[in-house]
């Protein structure tokens, strides 16, 4: 019995000696604080929350420019109205991300933002008389006739000239823009009401490493918007990349065509600074350089600015771009698609996230 | 020096224990052990099985999917689309056939084909657990479970109930738990393991919100702990608890150990088949006064039988109506008599012997086979799974795969989720011979949309253990008109670096 004693004493002091060293030269060795609440609450005071109030105010302007607009139609009206519509469209491309809670629940973005508009449908909607402003509401299958796409058709899409655009505009077409902004902005302050304290608080407390935890729920979404709403939506689809031929006509803002890479750089802009953080917050990469883990980092910074580059360098017409040289996009689509591989990979792994799998065994 | 000498003494005796085989296979014990371990094993089966219907897990992994991954030579093997129900309705009851000891040998052989079977459809759910229970299922048909606190013993005592077995049957199952914990251990003396404690850094820092102990999960030191102690574990704790001053202490152990790696990680049922498998270490009568308290405890009567030797159901004076009136039965089907003759059962044990002995052999072969593979066996996989190579990888992958149609040179990206789910797309994008599998899926689905001669190209970043993710597989290698086999796959990439270790 005695010398199985001493057998196992020195195997476990031979044991500590070797983990002391070894610590020792760790770069890592003191540990790094990985408070989750730290992260979660600056996620929502400095970006969820500001971003989407910031997107609750644009649109509230939309709404009031239409209100002037219906009072006074003059053609400088109908410029300000569209203005303020672009401005509603380009922060809601910030938060489209936050796809979560209650703007998962009535399908926010679904809403808000599905193109190609299906513009047949909403003419006959017009024409027909029939169209009660309930009609945008009664099923998802009435999704690509509302949203900023079908402000777009209406704005841009029934003349080739501003005043074109205006003149086509009768009491009818009115009467859908208004059914249409009203949906947005009815979606939207019930997006931002549903952020209040109570939510917050459940928010930043649900610190939980399972995948229902904030962490993964909020890494999946941004993730999956990256992948589906900026690269596959924007980039991918119209450069033909999922398809044999081009498809120009499927580009984001289609009948204000000149506008459509302003959408895809803020949308971009959007993903850079969640990575990023704003000012002093904490984000994912304040993360990774935490676990030592900088070199995934600076890769991440690196592939951000090559997409960057790469959209500068492409006609502010992302229609007219992939009609004259579509492999200027299918560029932007490799360099996504470079970056997804290091958010799928070293991200996930190192800092031990999940895109939503199936829940499954593992060994 | 005497501490020494003592040591190298105890070395000996050791050696002693191999002398001791051919005392072992002729060695007679209680088969209390196998009676208790049944009821375990047919417990945690049917609890397993419940676990995974009551999940969803039935129609996520089996039905839904448009797409399986068979295993290589077991492409026969097909979804049954419904009728999975039936098969795990099959494995469920024969659970409950197990547990009881009712029809042991029907019972145990529907279990293990209907097993197998489900494992076989998809190897997107390997787990080495799932191969431990098909292989410890296929033995178990050949041991006589049933010969105590069976119903089979209890409705036909003659048959059945036995107070004596072999001690090699118990031998056999501790052999093979033996291999397991040996094999995973041995397994894990590699250099990421033991000097970079990965993948454990990786995971024991994203379980901040473990109780207690989760503070310490962000220090290094922690998880060398985690690494070296997990090793020793596994190389040791087989041993320990064949040694029987250190059992106690070895099961404590045990228990201690699976229960954190279950709070820890997503493994299943696996630390409890486990907890409750090791239990065969612990002596005949701690497995008699277990049953003992099993019968209070049900209140289950006593079967009235005075059954004396191992093997000598020709001549027990068994108890009266259920054995008469059983026997009758037995014989129109085959004749008991004849067939439990002493030679008839010599023989039959010749037999069972070699099985077992190729059974083993096998076993302890097999997971040796990655040294017929060059570069790191993490990184390619080939000759990784079968082998007890347990939580050794945290690996994530990104695969693009791009179809050329060659006579126009157009080409087109796609989206996996068209084709796979997210659980199959996660294991395809590690594993070659995954990828290998969904590019002929590709190309013979692309066949029918049209395009004549497809071809299928893949761009996949793969990073393992921590290391920065890099090409998994060669982005110009058409991978329609690659195929599988046990040889070497050229087009995975080298990994560039190297793990040290076994």
């Amino acid at each position: 019995m005695n010398n199985n004693k001493y057998f196992v004493l020195s195997l476990l002091i031979s044991l500590f000696s070797f983990i002391s060293c070894n610590s020792d030269s760790d770069t890592n060795g003191g540990g790094f604080d990985y408070d989750v609440t730290t992260v979660l609450t600056d996620w929502v005071n400095e970006a969820i929350v500001p971003e989407i109030t910031s997107a609750k105010t644009t649109t509230d302007h939309l709404v009031s420019a239409f209100e002037t607009f219906e009072t006074d139609q003059t053609l400088e009206n109908f410029t300000a109205l569209k203005e303020a519509y672009f401005n509603a469209y380009l922060s809601f491309q910030i938060i489209e991300k936050y796809n979560f809670d209650t703007a998962e629940n009535i399908s926010f973005s679904g809403f808000l933002n599905s193109y190609p508009v299906n513009s047949t449908q909403i003419d006959t909607y017009i024409a027909s008389g029939t169209f009660s402003a309930e009609t945008l509401e009664s099923s998802v299958l009435q999704k690509d006739k509302q949203g900023f796409p079908a402000l777009d058709y209406l704005f841009n899409g029934l003349g080739t000239t501003e005043t074109e655009n205006f003149e086509a505009l009768t009491t009818q077409h009115i009467d859908y823009i208004s059914a249409v902004i009203n949906r947005i902005s009815s979606l939207t302050t019930e997006v931002s009401n549903s952020w209040d304290e109570e939510a917050k608080a459940a928010f930043i407390s649900n610190t939980s490493s399972s995948l229902s935890g904030s962490m993964n729920i909020v890494f999946d979404r941004y993730v999956t918007n990256f992948e589906r709403k900026i690269r596959e939506a924007k980039v991918s689809i119209p450069a033909g990349v999922r398809s044999v031929e081009t498809q120009p006509s499927k580009i984001e803002s289609l009948y204000g065509s000149e506008l459509s890479k302003d959408l895809l750089q803020e949308a971009f802009e959007g993903f850079e600074s969640f990575y990023l953080g704003a000012n002093d917050s904490m984000s994912f990469s304040d993360l990774l350089q935490g676990i030592g883990r900088s070199d995934i980092d600076l890769k991440m910074k690196e592939y951000i600015a090559t997409i960057f580059e790469k959209i500068s360098a492409i006609d502010p017409d992302l229609k007219l771009q992939v009609e004259t040289d579509a492999l200027k996009l299918v560029e932007i689509h490799d360099a996504m698609q470079s970056l997804v591989g290091v958010l799928k990979t070293d991200i996930k792994s190192s800092l031990s996230l999940s895109i939503i799998t199936q829940d499954n065994d593992g060994d | 020096m005497t501490e020494i000498k003592k040591w190298f003494s105890d070395m000996f005796k050791v050696n002693m224990f191999f002398n001791t085989i051919p005392t072992l296979l002729n060695t007679n014990v209680k088969a209390a052990p196998l009676a208790v371990f049944r009821v375990f094993f047919g417990l945690l089966m049917f609890i397993s099985t419940l676990r995974f219907w009551a999940k969803g897990w039935i129609e996520e992994i089996y039905i839904q999917p448009k797409f399986y991954f068979s295993y290589y030579g077991f492409e026969f093997i097909q979804p049954l689309g419904q009728w999975t129900y039936l098969l795990f309705l099959t494995t469920g009851i024969s659970a409950i056939g197990i547990l009881l000891g009712y029809k042991y040998r029907l019972s145990s052989i529907c279990f293990f084909l209907s097993f197998v079977y489900i494992e076989l459809i998809d190897k997107t759910t390997y787990l080495n657990h799932y191969y431990f229970v098909s292989i410890l299922s296929l033995i178990l048909i050949f041991l006589p479970l049933n010969a105590q606190f069976s119903l089979d013993a209890y409705y036909n005592p003659k048959k059945y109930y036995r107070t004596s077995i072999p001690k090699w049957y118990i031998g056999a199952i501790q052999l093979l738990l033996g291999i397991v914990y040996v094999y995973a251990g041995l397994a894990k003396i590699n250099s990421d393991w033991l000097l970079d404690a990965q993948p454990l850094k990786i995971w024991l820092v994203g379980k901040y919100d473990f109780p207690i102990l989760g503070k310490y999960f962000k220090y290094s030191v922690t998880h060398y702990l985690f690494s070296w102690f997990g090793m020793l574990y596994d190389l040791c704790i087989p041993f320990i608890l064949l040694y029987k001053p250190l059992r106690k202490l070895g099961y404590i152990t045990v228990v201690v150990f699976h229960i954190t790696t279950h709070l820890l990680f997503p493994i299943g049922m696996f630390p409890y088949i486990m907890i409750t498998s090791t239990l065969i270490f612990f002596s005949e009568q701690w497995h008699v006064s277990f049953l003992k308290q099993l019968q209070r405890l049900f209140r289950i009567k006593d079967i009235p039988v005075t059954n004396t030797g191992a093997y000598s159901e020709t001549q027990t004076e068994t108890s009266s109506k259920t054995s008469s009136k059983s026997a009758s039965k037995n014989k129109m089907i085959w004749k008991p008599q004849t067939f439990f003759t002493a030679q008839n059962l010599a023989l039959r044990q010749k037999y069972l012997k070699v099985f077992f002995a190729v059974f083993f052999t096998f076993q302890l072969l097999f997971p040796w086979r990655y040294v017929f593979y060059a570069d790191e066996l993490f990184w390619h996989e080939q000759g990784y799974r079968f082998s007890w190579r347990v939580m050794l990888i945290e690996k994530e992958g990104y695969a693009v795969f791009t179809i050329v149609n060659p006579e126009t040179g157009a080409s087109f990206e796609i989206q996996n989720r068209h084709f796979l789910t997210n659980f199959q797309i996660k294991q395809m994008s590690t594993q070659p011979d995954f990828i290998l599998q969904y590019a002929h899926k590709l190309r013979d689905h692309y066949i029918k949309e049209g395009i004549p001669n497809p071809e299928v190209y893949v761009k996949s970043y793969v990073t393992l253990n921590g290391r920065m993710s890099k090409l998994f597989i060669d982005p110009t290698v058409n991978l329609s008109n690659q195929r599988d086999s046990f040889a070497a796959k050229p087009w995975i990439l080298p990994f560039k670096d190297v793990i040290y270790g076994l």
